[in-house]
C-alpha cells in the first residue's frame, strides 16, 4: 500500500514513457524529417511519372514515423518497434533527407531511408542492444557537438571581452567596498533581469574606460566582418566556386605569346562583395535604389522561376518598372509611331544582348534603335538575347522563330564570350563535352544551376563512364582556334536559315573586360589569371572569319569602370557598343531602306 | 488570489503557496526527492503545496520566481570574463546548464505546471533575490515596521542589503555587491575547514568555540570591515569566480596550509580558523545591524539570507544591538525566498495590506509562518492502515496525555525516540514535528546520538527544546525563540563547576557543564527552542509530561534524519530513518513502534 491519497508523494508523470504531448511532437518531427528529403528529391526529378512514387513515399514515411514513435497510427498491424528505434530512425531519415535535398543520386538517398525502415525491426532483436548503442552514440555525438559549440561560444563571450578589457584594466566585477545606494525601487516582476545592470560606481574614469572599451569592441567587430568575408572568399576560391572566375584560366599556358595590355603578374585579385554596390553601377541609383531593379533582375535570372518548362529559349513574361519580359523576350526601345519606312531587326545573343544590369530601354538593342533613330533610320528591334546562349543555340532559336513569324529585315548575332567560355570548358579538344549551357557569371545562376553541375548519376549496371579527370588543357592558341572553328561551324546553321528566308545577316564579336586595359576599380583576378584571359580573348579575335565584325575595341579609350564582372557591363558601355555596331550596320540598313523604297 | 512562489537552481529548491496574502503551505524539494539541498525545479514540492491548499494548477493567478535569472546569467558571464582564458573549460561545461537553467526557466516552469495538469499555466513573474529574502523576512514578521537586513552568499549581484519595511511595503535602500560577500567568505572558510560548502556552515559555527581567533590578522589582509558593516574583499586572493580553493596559494600561506581534506580529523588550525571567521561574521553582522538602525530608525529588525541562520550572530544582535526585538525568517536560506517572492508579489503588485494584527495569547508574537508547520501531514487512521499493510506491529494511543506520558517515560529511561507529528516543518530546523528526542540530562547521549544515531561529527552540539513558561529558569533568555534561531547562555543556576578543562577537543565535549550537558556547548551556550502551547500543543504536552516524570522541562531536539540526508517527510521515510539510526522508539502520529519492531525490519 502507498499513501496515495497524498498527491505529493507520487509523481504525476505517467510511468513508462514520455507524456503523450512529447510523443506527439516527436511523431510530427520525425514524419516531417522523414519525408522532407525524399520528397524534395523526387520532386526535383524531371519525370512526372514519379508522382506516384512521391505519394508512395509519403505513405511509407508516415507509417515509418508513426511506427518508430510507437503511435502506429497507420500501421496497426505491425508489431511495436523495439527500444531505441526512434533515435537511429530519426538520424537515418535526416541523412536521407539532407542527401536528397542536396541532389545526391537516388542510391545515396534510398539506402539510409531503407535502413531507417529496417531499424524498428532490428531494434526488436538483441535484447535492447540497439538502444544501448544508439544511446551511447547519441551521447557521444551530443557531447562532441556541445563541446565544439560552447568552445566557440566561449571564445566570443569570454575571450574577446577579456582581451579588450585587460589592456584597459577594466574589471567586470569591480565593485565598491561600501554600501551602494540602490538606484532602482520596485523592480518590475515581469522582467527576468534587473533594471540596473552596471555593478560599478559611476566614476568619470570608469565611464571613459567603458566608452573606450565599447569603441574598441566595435572596431574589433567591424574588422572581423571583412576578415570573415575574405576568409570565406579564399575558401570559395579554393573550392573553385567563385562565380566571377573565368573558367579554365588558371592552367592556361601563356608562354611564348605577346599579350596586349598585359597586367602586372603580381596583381592581387579583387573580387567584389556581392552585397556591395559595384563601381560600374555607382552612378545608377535605380539599380540599388528603391525601384529594386537588382531584385527584379535576380528573379528574372533564376532558371527555376524565369525559364519556361522544357523551353530554354523563351523566358516567362514578367513585369517590373525597368525590366519586362514580353512574349518571352526582353522589351526594347522603339521609335515613335510614324508614317515612314521601318525596318524589323531581330537581335540574338547571350546575357549581354539580353541586357544584364541595364534597363529595358538602355540595352544594346535599344541603343542601336536609338542611335539609328537619331540618324533618321527607324528600326523596330526585338531583343531575343537569352542568358548563356552560344551561337548554335541562337541559330536554332532563329530557325524556330522563322517558322512561326514573318522573317525580319535583318538578324544581328552578337556573340563572343559565351562561345569562348564554352570552348574553354571543353577540356580535351577531342572530347565532345560541352561546358555549362548557361552563363555562369552571376551568383544566382551559379547556385541555381549547381544541381546540373553536381555529381553525375551512377552508371547503369554493366556500363561504365569516363572518369572526370581525363581532360587536358590545350595551349591557348589551340583552344582559341577551336572555339572559333566551332563558332564558325555553328554559323552555317544561322546562315542556312537566313538564306532560306532572305534575311540579311550581321555577325559581331563582342568586347569584354579583357579586351581593354585593366581598370583597377572593376573586379579582377590575379595578374596571372588576367593575362591568361586576355591572351585567349586576343587570340580568338585574331582568328575571326572576315565576315564577323570585331567590335572588341568599342570601349577603347574609356577608362571609367564599366564592367561588373568579366563581361557584363552598365548602360554606358551598352551605348558605346551600340554606336560601334550601328556604325558598321548603317550602310546596310540604308541599303535595305532603299530597297524597300524601291519596292523590291 | 493564489500565488505560487518558487526557489530553485542554486540550492534548497522550494515551493510556497500564498492565498490572499496568507502562507498556506511551503516545502523544500529535498524532502520529497531525498536529495539533500536538492536544487532542481521543485515539481514534487509544488504538487504538495497545491494539494495542501486544495488549489489546482489552473487556479493559480501567478507564479513568482525568487530571482531574476537573466541578471544571474550576466553576473556569471562577467565572472568568467574576469577569469579569462582559464575559464573557457568551465564555461564550456556549465553553459549548457546555465542556458537551460536561467534562460529557459519560464518554459521549464510552464512545462512543470502542464505536467501537473495545468491547461493554461499562469504567468511567470520574477522577484529579485534579495528582495525575496527581504520580503520573507519582513512580511511574515509580527512587526508593523522594521529595518530589514539580508545577508547571503550572492543573489543577482547583491550579497547583502539593508531595507525598510512599513506595513505592506518593502524597500531596499542599500546593498553590497559581488564579489564583496560575507556569505561567500564564510563558505570559503567552511571549505577550508574540510566541510561541504553550502551545507557545513553550521558545523563551522559549532566548531568555533573550540578554537581561538588566531587568524584575525591574516583575515584582515584579504577582507576589510567597515564601521557600517560593509566589507571589501580582495578579489585576487579569494578568486571565487572560478578557482578551486586548493589552488589559492596565497590563502594557504595565510592560513597555515591548504584546505583540510574532507573527512580527515579536525585540527587546531581548523578550530582556530572557524573561531576567526565566526567572530568576523558576528562583528560584521552586528555592524550591519547598527547601520540598518541608523538608516531606518526602526526599533525592530527582520533578517533573512543564509547568514541569518547563524544563530550565534543573531544572539549577539539581540543582546548587543540597537533593536528592541528581532525576527529571523525560520527558513532564512534560499528555500524561504519562495515564500518571500510570493508574498512580495501579493503585496507589491496588488497593493494589498497585511492582515495580521492580532497577537497570539501569551508572549509569542503572531507571525505569518504558523510555527514553521507548512508542510504535509498524515492522519492517524491513514498511518495505521499503512502500518498494518506493511505488517508493522504498533501500539495506537489516541489520548494525547496518555501518549505523551508513555513516551516521556521512555525518554526518562534513556530512550532516543523519533517523533513524527503534524505538519512537516519548513526550513532547516526540526521544531518538534520531525524530530529525534532524548533526555538532555544524560552525559553520554550527545556523543551517542552524534556517532551512533546520526553518524556525524562528535563535536556537534544539540539544541534544547524548553517549555516557554520555564525558559527563563533554565536559560538566560527573556524573549521567545520558537524557531531555534538564536543562542543564549544556560542559566548560571543550572551550570555546574568544571574542575579541569581538558585540552583535547573531543574530551572537552564530554565534560559535564550543566544539568543538561547534552544541550550545553563547551562555552555554556545553547541554541534554544522555546515551545509554546499555542503553536505546538502536542510537543508542548510531551515536554510537560517529561517534566512531570523528571522535573526537567527540557528535551534534546534534533532533526529526524541521518548525516547527509534530508529531514524525513513521510511515515515511510521516518520508518527507514528510525531503523537506520537504531532508535529506541518511533512515534508516528498516535502510533508507537517499539525498538524490537524496528530492529525486526532491518
Amino acid at each position: 500500500m502507498t499513501l496515495d491519497r497524498h498527491p505529493w508523494r507520487e509523481s504525476p508523470m505517467p510511468v513508462g514513457g514520455a507524456p503523450p504531448r512529447s510523443r506527439a511532437v516527436g511523431l510530427i518531427a520525425l514524419v516531417a524529417i522523414a519525408l522532407a528529403g525524399p520528397v524534395g528529391w523526387l520532386i526535383g526529378q524531371p519525370d512526372p511519372a514519379l508522382t506516384p512514387a512521391v505519394v508512395g513515399w509519403v505513405l511509407v514515411g508516415s507509417a515509418l514515423g508513426s511506427w518508430a514513435t510507437g503511435q502506429r497510427i497507420t500501421a496497426q498491424v505491425l508489431p511495436s518497434p523495439g527500444p531505441g528505434a526512434l533515435a537511429p530512425t530519426l538520424v537515418l531519415c535526416l541523412v536521407s533527407g539532407v542527401l536528397g535535398s542536396l541532389g545526391h543520386p537516388a542510391g545515396r538517398v534510398v539506402v539510409p531511408f531503407a535502413l531507417a525502415c529496417a531499424v524498428p525491426v532490428l531494434s526488436r532483436l538483441g535484447g535492447g542492444l540497439m538502444a544501448r548503442i544508439a544511446e551511447r552514440l547519441g551521447d557521444m555525438a551530443a557531447a562532441a557537438v556541445a563541446a565544439v559549440t560552447f568552445t566557440l561560444l566561449g571564445l566570443a563571450a569570454i575571450l574577446v571581452p577579456w582581451i579588450v578589457q585587460r589592456p584597459l584594466r577594466i574589471d567586470p566585477l569591480a565593485a565598491s567596498g561600501t554600501w551602494s545606494t540602490r538606484q532602482r525601487r520596485g523592480a518590475r516582476p515581469t522582467q527576468p533581469w534587473t533594471i540596473e545592470s552596471t555593478p560599478v560606481t559611476s566614476q568619470r574614469g570608469q565611464r571613459i574606460l567603458r566608452a573606450a572599451a565599447c569603441i574598441v569592441a566595435l572596431l574589433v567587430l567591424a574588422g572581423s566582418t571583412p576578415l570573415a568575408r575574405s576568409t570565406m572568399a579564399a575558401f570559395l576560391e579554393r573550392r573553385g566556386a567563385n562565380p566571377f572566375r573565368l573558367p579554365g584560366t588558371d592552367a592556361a599556358d601563356t608562354s611564348g605569346f605577346e599579350i596586349r595590355d598585359a597586367v602586372d603578374p603580381d596583381l592581387e585579385a579583387d573580387w567584389p562583395d556581392p552585397d556591395e554596390p559595384q563601381a560600374a553601377m555607382l552612378a545608377t541609383p535605380w539599380f540599388y535604389g528603391t525601384q529594386y531593379y537588382n531584385t527584379a533582375q535576380g528573379w528574372a535570372l533564376d532558371p527555376s522561376a524565369a525559364l519556361r518548362t522544357i523551353n530554354p529559349y523563351r523566358l516567362l513574361d514578367f513585369q517590373s518598372r525597368f525590366l519586362n519580359i514580353v512574349d518571352g523576350d526582353r522589351a526594347s526601345w522603339t521609335p515613335p509611331d510614324c508614317d515612314c519606312e521601318r525596318l524589323r531587326i531581330w537581335m540574338f545573343g547571350g546575357s549581354t544582348t539580353y541586357g544584364l544590369n541595364q534597363r529595358d530601354e538602355y540595352t544594346i538593342a535599344s541603343w542601336i534603335a536609338r542611335t539609328a533613330a537619331a540618324a533618321g533610320i527607324n528600326i523596330d528591334i526585338e531583343n531575343r538575347g537569352s542568358n548563356g546562349h552560344l551561337h548554335w543555340m541562337e541559330a536554332e532559336r532563329f530557325a524556330w522563330d522563322l517558322t512561326i513569324d514573318e522573317p525580319p529585315d535583318m538578324a544581328i548575332f552578337y556573340d563572343g564570350v559565351n562561345d569562348g567560355w564554352a570552348g574553354a570548358n571543353l577540356g580535351s579538344i577531342e572530347a565532345a563535352r560541352v561546358g555549362p549551357m548557361i552563363d555562369p557569371t552571376t551568383a544566382d545562376l551559379w547556385h541555381s544551376t549547381g544541381r546540373s553541375d553536381g555529381d553525375r548519376p551512377d552508371a547503369p549496371p554493366g556500363a561504365s563512364i569516363d572518369p572526370d579527370d581525363d581532360t587536358t588543357t590545350p595551349r591557348s592558341d589551340v583552344r582559341a582556334r577551336a572555339v572559333i572553328e566551332r563558332y564558325d561551324r555553328s554559323r552555317e546553321l544561322s546562315r542556312t536559315a537566313a538564306d532560306a528566308h532572305d534575311v540579311a545577316l550581321a555577325y559581331f564579336w563582342q568586347p569584354s573586360r579583357y579586351s581593354r586595359p585593366l581598370v583597377s576599380s572593376e573586379p579582377h583576378g590575379t595578374g596571372e589569371q588576367e593575362n591568361a584571359a586576355r591572351l585567349i580573348e586576343q587570340l580568338m579575335a585574331s582568328y575571326l572569319p572576315d565576315d564577323v565584325i570585331d567590335v572588341t575595341g568599342a570601349l577603347d579609350g574609356n577608362v571609367e569602370p564599366l564592367f561588373t564582372d568579366d563581361v557584363h557591363h552598365n548602360e554606358i558601355a551598352a551605348r558605346l557598343i551600340a554606336e560601334a555596331i550601328f556604325e558598321e550596320l548603317e550602310p546596310e540598313l540604308r541599303r535595305l531602306l532603299d530597297e524597300r523604297g524601291n519596292g523590291s | 488570489m493564489r500565488i505560487l512562489g518558487l526557489s530553485c537552481d542554486y540550492h534548497d529548491a522550494a515551493a510556497a503557496l500564498v492565498v490572499d496574502g496568507e502562507v498556506i503551505a511551503a516545502a523544500e524539494e529535498e524532502r520529497f526527492t531525498r536529495v539533500k539541498h536538492d536544487n532542481s525545479l521543485p515539481e514534487r514540492a509544488v504538487a504538495s503545496v497545491l494539494a495542501i491548499g486544495d488549489v489546482k494548477p489552473d487556479e493559480l493567478d501567478a507564479v513568482v520566481l525568487h530571482e531574476k535569472p537573466l541578471a544571474v546569467f550576466s553576473r556569471v558571464l562577467a565572472a568568467r570574463q574576469r577569469r579569462g582564458p582559464r575559464a573557457l573549460g568551465a564555461f564550456r561545461r556549465e553553459m549548457p546548464i546555465l542556458l537551460k537553467r536561467n534562460l529557459l526557466i519560464g518554459y521549464r516552469i510552464e512545462s512543470m505546471l502542464r505536467d501537473l495538469g495545468a491547461s493554461k499555466p499562469p504567468p511567470v513573474r520574477y522577484s529579485e533575490h534579495h528582495l525575496s529574502h527581504a520580503a520573507a523576512a519582513f512580511l511574515p514578521s509580527p512587526f508593523p515596521s522594521a529595518a530589514i537586513l539580508t545577508v547571503d552568499g550572492i543573489g543577482e549581484w547583491a550579497t547583502a542589503t539593508v531595507g525598510h519595511g512599513v506595513q505592506h511595503r518593502v524597500d531596499l535602500l542599500e546593498e553590497q555587491r559581488y564579489p564583496n560577500s560575507l556569505g561567500l567568505l564564510y563558505t570559503l572558510a567552511t571549505e577550508w575547514c574540510g566541510f561541504e560548502p553550502n551545507d557545513g556552515e553550521y558545523k563551522v559555527m559549532g566548531l568555533a568555540p573550540f578554537g581561538e581567533p588566531a587568524y584575525a590578522d591574516q583575515l584582515a589582509e584579504i577582507v576589510e570591515l567597515g564601521d557600517d558593516g560593509s566589507i571589501s574583499v580582495d578579489g585576487k586572493a579569494v578568486q571565487w569566480w572560478g578557482a578551486r580553493p586548493e589552488t589559492l596559494k596565497g590563502l594557504a600561506a595565510l592560513f597555515d596550509g591548504p584546505p583540510t581534506t574532507p573527512g580527515s580529523p579536525l585540527s587546531e588550525r581548523d578550530c582556530n580558523l572557524a573561531r576567526t571567521i565566526q567572530e568576523f561574521v558576528e562583528e560584521a553582522v552586528l555592524r550591519m545591524a547598527r547601520h540598518a538602525h541608523d538608516l531606518t530608525g526602526s526599533k525592530h529588525l527582520c533578517m533573512a539570507g543564509g547568514v541569518a541562520l547563524n544563530c550565534v550572530a543573531n544572539g549577539r544582535i539581540l543582546r548587543e544591538g540597537p533593536f528592541d526585538d528581532i525576527w529571523v525568517q525560520p527558513a532564512a536560506g534560499d528555500a524561504g525566498s519562495a515564500i518571500g517572492a510570493a508574498l512580495w508579489y501579493w503585496h507589491d503588485e496588488g497593493q494589498n495590506l497585511r492582515q495580521r494584527d492580532e497577537p497570539l495569547a501569551g508572549a509569542l508574537a503572531a507571525d505569518g509562518m504558523h510555527g514553521g508547520q507548512l508542510g504535509p501531514a498524515f492522519g492517524t487512521d491513514e498511518v495505521q492502515a499503512w502500518l498494518e499493510s506493511e505488517g508493522i506491529e504498533h501500539q495506537r494511543i489516541d489520548d494525547l496525555d496518555e501518549r505523551c506520558t508513555t513516551v516521556a517515560r521512555h525518554l526518562a529511561d534513556g530512550a532516543v525516540i523519533g517523533w513524527f507529528e503534524g505538519r512537516m516543518e519548513f526550513g532547516p530546523r526540526a521544531l518538534g514535528h520531525r524530530s529525534i528526542l532524548a533526555d538532555p540530562r544524560s552525559p553520554t547521549v550527545q556523543r551517542d546520538i552524534n556517532m551512533r544515531v546520526k553518524g556525524r561529527e562528535s563535536f556537534r552540539p544539540f539544541a534544547p527544546a524548553v517549555l516557554w513558561e520555564r525558559a527563563t529558569e533554565w536559560f538566560e533568555l527573556d524573549q521567545p525563540s520558537p524557531y531555534m534561531l538564536q543562542t543564549c547562555q544556560v542559566a548560571p543556576a543550572r551550570m555546574v563547576a568544571v574542575a579541569e578543562e581538558p585540552s583535547d577537543p573531543i574530551e572537552r565535549v564530554q565534560v559535564v557543564r550543566s544539568e543538561i550537558p547534552a544541550c550545553t556547548h563547551i562555552d555554556g551556550s545553547a541554541r534554544v527552542q522555546t515551545v509554546h502551547v499555542e503553536t505546538n500543543p502536542a510537543f508542548h504536552r510531551l515536554i510537560q509530561a517529561f517534566e512531570e516524570a523528571t522535573g526537567c522541562p527540557v528535551l534534546l531536539n534534533t532533526s529526524f534524519n541521518r548525516a547527509g540526508q534530508p529531514i524525513v517527510c513521510t511515515p515511510d521515510d521516518a520508518l527507514d530513518a528510525a531503523r537506520a539510526a537504531g532508535l529506541d522508539l518511533l512515534v508516528i502520529e498516535n502510533c508507537l513502534i517499539s525498538a524490537e519492531e524496528l530492529r525486526r525490519g532491518t
